[in-house]
């Protein structure tokens, strides 16, 4: 009994004091690991094990709380207690977005995609007004923690439809955690769909399960209250979720569509009473981008229409384009599909065991299976699969689980923990992989932001921002009244850093009002040599002829980064 | 029967306290020039909790679970639709937003308390 909180507060203790000795300027491209000391990955390990074995006495529930609570906080925050700055250029640029729509009020959706899709950002705008804050940046860097940690509430929720055994629905979200890799958690509008998503499908899980199930759906014997049961009124929650629906449709590209297919899926397998819904929240999903995304549409729709179905292009960017970089890289990626194969391995052998035990649950592999026919849609910048593998996620992991404990009776051997035990521990060690291996060019330092601020400093809205690659924590503020340029995306085929260079000065000195800056950052080069975008080195290179330019002088150089501007014209 | 959808008449007996006192802090807040992070808590406690509870206390769940997650995701939905509502009507303005929630908060306080006095 007291096993296990000893070993997860040893453990979440081992891993405190180790916080210090990690160094995030040592990493190579494999990432966190490189760097982590010995002693925080026994700590992390020590409350894998001490979770699982709280697993097994779900009737200490406090221990599991704290302990999934923990080790959330160890799995998403070690990079953020370390780290000198939020992770990653996107929450700058949601940041940028929700201060443009405060600052003018209005949605203009010329500007770009997100204007299209402001829900999220109109929200951000929102918080940060009531807050009284400067800048959504005050709230964005623990986002990953907090995020997981509601998320898993919800999650908590939705097992609770499906199985009344507390070990399988703990062991479920303690799989959540170990594999939820792929860094949708962040301050984003994928993070707040996610949500919305599981809490939409909870409610019909709970509320309009059709009562008795289907033949061949055993049930699960999960908690809903059936659709004759009549104490909480069904208009109001059905309300709800329309409003929640509603909501990701003005959010998220890509969510509505996911969620469409998930309602759907639930629809076929007969576990869905509200047989109208995936149609309602198809039609909800469609009138947005047809009457609200429009601007966006009209210069997309070829291309958009153009990869539909092109299931070649689909596996080529999803897949075959991912497995490239340095060979650290490579390693990393390859470790990503090997998590995901066996997680959705261990999903394929809980569904059997589960059918084995007459326990079988319709509605929860329906959900599991239902976002791989985004597949086809398009490739999502390459990012479709990452997406089908998130949307699945929550479904998978309780699939995942019953592989171990398919019925109330079964996994109270020895063996069978430590086939729990096994498994965990090896999830444990992919997910820091997985997770932590663009943690290279992930992380920014202060200097780097530092340095941002001078190139702000330096240029007036209007101006030109080059840079040598789109990752640098820019676009935080006057997100729309810039133009920016990343040299790597038009990088010359012949003449490298030196024809680069040449661009970026012409392209400074025609650029008319505000001024321009080029910046270059210890995290760019990383980004460009890690995913092998430029020839290795290609960045220093330029800053070297750079700085031996006559056209250009530094206005800011600190240890990780350099700013750029045109030097003054020489006197006649 | 299940645990989470037990009959209820009445609201839990916090809401309504919470529904009237969390709005009258943000005013007090804003009033006197509160900054973060007391601001920012008062804020964002009041947008996380405030219109969904106004909502959800009205269903009659007594599950704290499933009351939890449903008031703070129901508020973050309702706040983004009146938010969006507001940028795309041309009619944004934080006042205009925090005075549509404080109402929604301050009507659903009113008719929770109504339905607690009843028989």
């Amino acid at each position: 009994m007291i096993m296990a909180p000893a070993l997860l507060a040893g453990g979440l203790a081992l891993w405190a004091r180790s916080l210090g000795g990690i160094d995030l300027r040592a990493m190579d491209d494999l990432g966190l690991v490189s760097v982590l000391p010995a002693p925080a990955g026994a700590g992390i390990a020590l409350m894998v094990l001490g979770f699982g074995l709280a697993v097994r006495r779900p009737d200490h529930r406090w221990a599991l709380v704290a302990g999934l609570g923990a080790l959330v906080v160890v799995l998403y925050g070690t990079t953020v207690a370390v780290g000198e700055a939020p992770r990653g250029p996107v929450v700058w640029r949601h940041a940028g977005v929700a201060e443009t729509l405060a600052r003018t009020g209005t949605v203009d959706p010329t500007i770009d995609a997100y204007f299209n899709w402001p829900g999220f950002f109109t929200l951000t705008a929102l918080l940060t007004e009531l807050g009284g804050m400067s800048s959504a940046m005050a709230m964005v860097r623990w986002t990953p923690v907090y995020s997981n940690l509601v998320l898993l509430a919800a999650l908590a929720w939705l097992y609770r439809t499906a199985t009344p055994d507390p070990r399988l629905r703990w062991l479920a979200l303690g799989l959540f955690a170990l594999t939820n890799w792929v860094n949708q958690d962040y301050y984003a509008p994928q993070t707040f769909a996610l949500l919305l998503f599981v809490v939409v499908v909870a409610v019909l899980r709970q509320w309009f399960t059709p009562t008795p199930p289907p033949a061949g759906d055993d049930g699960g014997g999960g908690d809903h209250a059936g659709e004759e049961d009549g104490t909480v009124p069904r208009a109001a929650l059905m309300g709800i979720v329309v409003l929640m629906a509603g909501v990701v449709a003005a959010s998220h590209q890509l969510t509505p569509f996911a969620m469409t297919a998930a309602l759907a899926a639930l629809v076929l397998v007969r576990r869905c009473a509200a047989r109208g819904l995936p149609l309602l929240v198809g039609v909800l999903t469609l009138a947005w981008l047809a009457f609200m995304a429009v601007a966006y549409l009209k210069g997309h729709l070829p291309v958009i229409a153009a990869e539909i179905g092109d299931l070649t292009d689909v596996a080529r960017k999803n897949v075959a384009d991912r497995v490239a970089g340095s060979p650290e890289h490579r390693m990393v990626v390859r470790t990503r599909l090997a998590v995901t194969a066996a997680l959705w391995l261990l999903a394929a052998v809980g569904t059997l065991r589960l059918r084995g035990a007459r326990r079988t649950d319709l509605g929860m592999v329906a959900l599991g299976a239902a976002p791989f026919p985004l597949l086809a849609l398009q490739p999502y910048g390459g990012e479709m699969l990452l997406r089908v593998y998130l949307f699945s996620l929550p479904f998978v992991c309780y699939l995942a689980a019953a592989a171990f404990l398919p019925s109330p009776a079964a996994g109270r051997s020895a063996a069978s923990g430590l086939a729990v035990a096994g498994c965990t521990l090896v999830l444990a060690a992919g997910f820091l992989v997985s997770r932590y291996g663009n943690e290279r060019m992930d992380q920014y330092t202060g200097a780097e932001v530092e340095a941002v601020e001078a190139m702000y400093g330096s240029t007036r809205p209007g101006g030109l921002l080059v840079a040598g690659a789109a990752n640098l924590p820019w676009k935080s503020r006057d997100y729309e009244r810039y133009d920016y340029l990343a040299l790597a995306t038009t990088w010359p085929e012949t003449g490298g850093a030196a024809e680069a260079l040449a661009g970026a000065e012409q392209a400074m000195r025609d650029h008319g009002d505000g001024g321009a800056a080029l910046i270059l950052t210890r995290s760019q080069a990383a980004y460009t040599d890690l995913l092998g975008l430029l020839p290795p080195g290609a960045l220093e290179e330029l800053e070297r002829m750079a700085s031996a330019s006559p056209d250009l002088e530094v206005a800011h150089r600190n240890r990780d980064a350099v700013v750029f501007v045109l030097a003054p014209e020489p006197a006649p | 029967m299940t645990a989470s959808a037990r009959p209820l008449r009445r609201s839990p007996a916090a809401w309504p306290a919470v529904l009237v006192a969390s709005p009258a802090a943000l005013v007090v807040v804003h009033a006197t020039g509160v900054g973060p992070p007391v601001g920012a808590a008062v804020g964002l406690w009041f947008a996380l909790s405030c219109p969904g509870a106004a909502v959800v206390g009205l269903l009659g769940i007594r599950d704290r679970l499933v009351a939890l997650v449903l008031v703070m995701v129901v508020s973050l939905s309702v706040d983004t639709a009146v938010a969006t509502a507001l940028f795309y009507a041309g009619a944004w303005a934080p006042g205009t937003a925090t005075a549509i929630l404080v109402a929604l908060s301050l009507g659903g306080a009113l008719l929770q308390s109504r339905r607690r006095g009843r028989p």
